[in-house]
């Protein structure tokens, strides 16, 4: 059995109708047995729902909370990273001497008078072949010199 | 003996008295290679205040006019040292030194490597109880290292028993460690003499002779002789001229001259340049002839020749 009007009594419950047409569904409801059967269905799943103990199990609910501070995450900018401290201290310390590396560099290089030069104390940057025999301990930067002397002074000069 | 003719013995015995001075400077040219051999010990010394340490030791052995060559190299540093030597009399040494250093200085911008030079001549005049010390680096500084030649007679004869000159001796009797000092001798003939002839108009109108050692430029004034111009007799012509390499050319060797020729004006003391940076390749004995028709002399009208003839001096041998 069917009546056109079980949707207007849907309405009725939930107050979604006027005040006029309100009044026509509630003579409706007198004289149609359909639909005060319809009505009493309705009245009853939404005391059962009302009943109804509402509780969500462990695992969804830690999933959903996931899934919500997932869309709240950090820009990258505001992002933190956990270092250990002896990583911390030794990227420190690299950092430190590469710093003193770099600044000996700059020192050994000073720009001789009238002439751009990159002066090298390095003897492997060298063109030419090395000996074993190391002259740089000899070597101010004077000019040679050829001198005549007594043969007892030899060892004076 | 009428005047004219006495004139023309004065004016020939001129260039010849003029010229006296550069006879008298061939007269100490003797021939000492017969009379002894010269040992030259060359030791390198390392010095750290008062320690002394040797690193290397060479014996260079010859005849009078032995030259030697001593060279220091490392990775950075580089000098060549050369030493020409003469007997100028007995016990008495003329050592010419021509010292060429080259310091790695650093780099350019762009990478290249850059080098300081540096170029030293002299001559020392030597005696058998004195000796060279030889400073690469400069007398500064705690370490040092030197290099100390001292000459000395050798005991060893001359000739051989074959009657052929004893041939150079190098000795190393200690090495320098990696080889950085190396020690090399060689004898050409150091001593000639220079006939130096001015052709005007075919004629013999200038004439200079000197003795003159390789690698030591002199200078000559050619003398006008009789058959002159007055113009060539007012302002004679002095040619500077240097021997440089003796070249070993069988049968006959040759040797490379330069030379500067100049025009001499005495009243007004200065000097025109008639030629300069000339140069050539003689035969010993034979003349090298220098047309000078393209010189500042082709003003004048006359056609001039400028003729050298270069021989070894009395003594002096080839081989």
């Amino acid at each position: 059995m069917d009546c056109n009007w079980t949707e207007k009594v849907s309405q009725l419950l939930d107050e979604e109708l006027s005040g006029d047409e309100a009044l026509r569904v509630e003579e409706h409801l007198s004289a149609c047995s359909v639909c005060s059967g319809a009505r009493e269905d309705f009245l009853r799943v939404r005391r059962e729902i009302k009943a109804y103990d509402f509780q969500l199990e462990p695992f969804a609910n830690e999933r959903a909370l996931r899934d919500i501070l997932a869309s709240e995450k950090a820009p990258f900018w505001r992002r933190r990273i956990a270092v250990p401290v002896p990583a911390m201290a030794t990227l420190l310390v690299l950092l430190l001497a590469l710093g003193l590396w770099s600044a000996s560099l700059r020192i050994r290089r000073p720009a001789a008078e009238g002439a751009r030069v990159n002066q090298t104390t390095e003897a492997n940057s060298q063109p030419e072949p090395g000996g074993a025999f190391d002259l740089s301990r000899f070597d101010h930067g004077e000019r040679a010199a050829v001198i005549k002397i007594k043969r007892e002074q030899s060892s004076n000069q | 003996m009428n005047a004219r003719r006495k004139l023309l013995s004065l004016l020939l015995a001129l260039p010849l008295l003029m010229t006296g001075d550069a006879l008298n400077r061939a007269q100490p040219v003797q021939n000492f290679v017969d009379q002894q051999r010269i040992r030259f010990q060359i030791a390198t010394v390392e010095e750290d205040g008062n320690v002394r340490r040797i690193v290397s030791l060479s014996t260079v052995e010859g005849p009078p006019g032995t030259d030697f060559d001593i060279n220091l190299q490392d990775a950075r540093f580089k000098m060549s040292a050369r030493f020409l030597t003469d007997l100028v009399a007995p016990g008495a040494l003329k050592v010419r030194t021509k010292l060429n250093t080259r310091r790695f200085y650093g780099l350019s911008p762009k990478n290249l490597p850059l080098y300081e030079e540096d170029a030293q001549a002299e001559t020392l005049q030597l005696g058998f109880d004195e000796g060279i010390v030889l400073l690469p680096f400069g007398r500064g500084g705690d370490q040092r290292l030197k290099i100390e030649i001292t000459p000395v007679l050798s005991d060893e004869s001359p000739r051989l028993a074959s009657g052929n000159l004893r041939p150079l001796e190098i000795k190393i009797p200690q090495q320098s460690p990696g080889g950085i000092i190396q020690v090399s001798a060689s004898r050409t003939p150091h001593r000639f003499i220079v006939e130096a002839t001015l052709l005007e108009d075919g004629r013999e109108a200038a004439i200079g002779n000197g003795d003159f050692l390789i690698e030591e430029a002199e200078e000559l004034i050619l003398q006008p002789t009789a058959d002159a111009s007055n113009e060539l007799s007012q302002s004679p012509l002095a040619l500077k001229l240097g021997l440089s390499d003796y070249l070993r050319n069988r049968p006959v060797d040759n040797v490379s001259i330069s030379f500067d020729l100049f025009r001499t004006d005495a009243q007004r003391n200065r000097r025109e340049p008639v030629a300069a940076n000339w140069a050539g390749v003689a035969e010993l004995g034979s003349p090298l002839s220098y047309d000078l028709d393209d010189t500042s002399l082709k003003s004048s009208g006359r056609k001039y020749e400028l003729r050298l003839k270069i021989n070894l001096a009395p003594g002096e041998q080839a081989n």
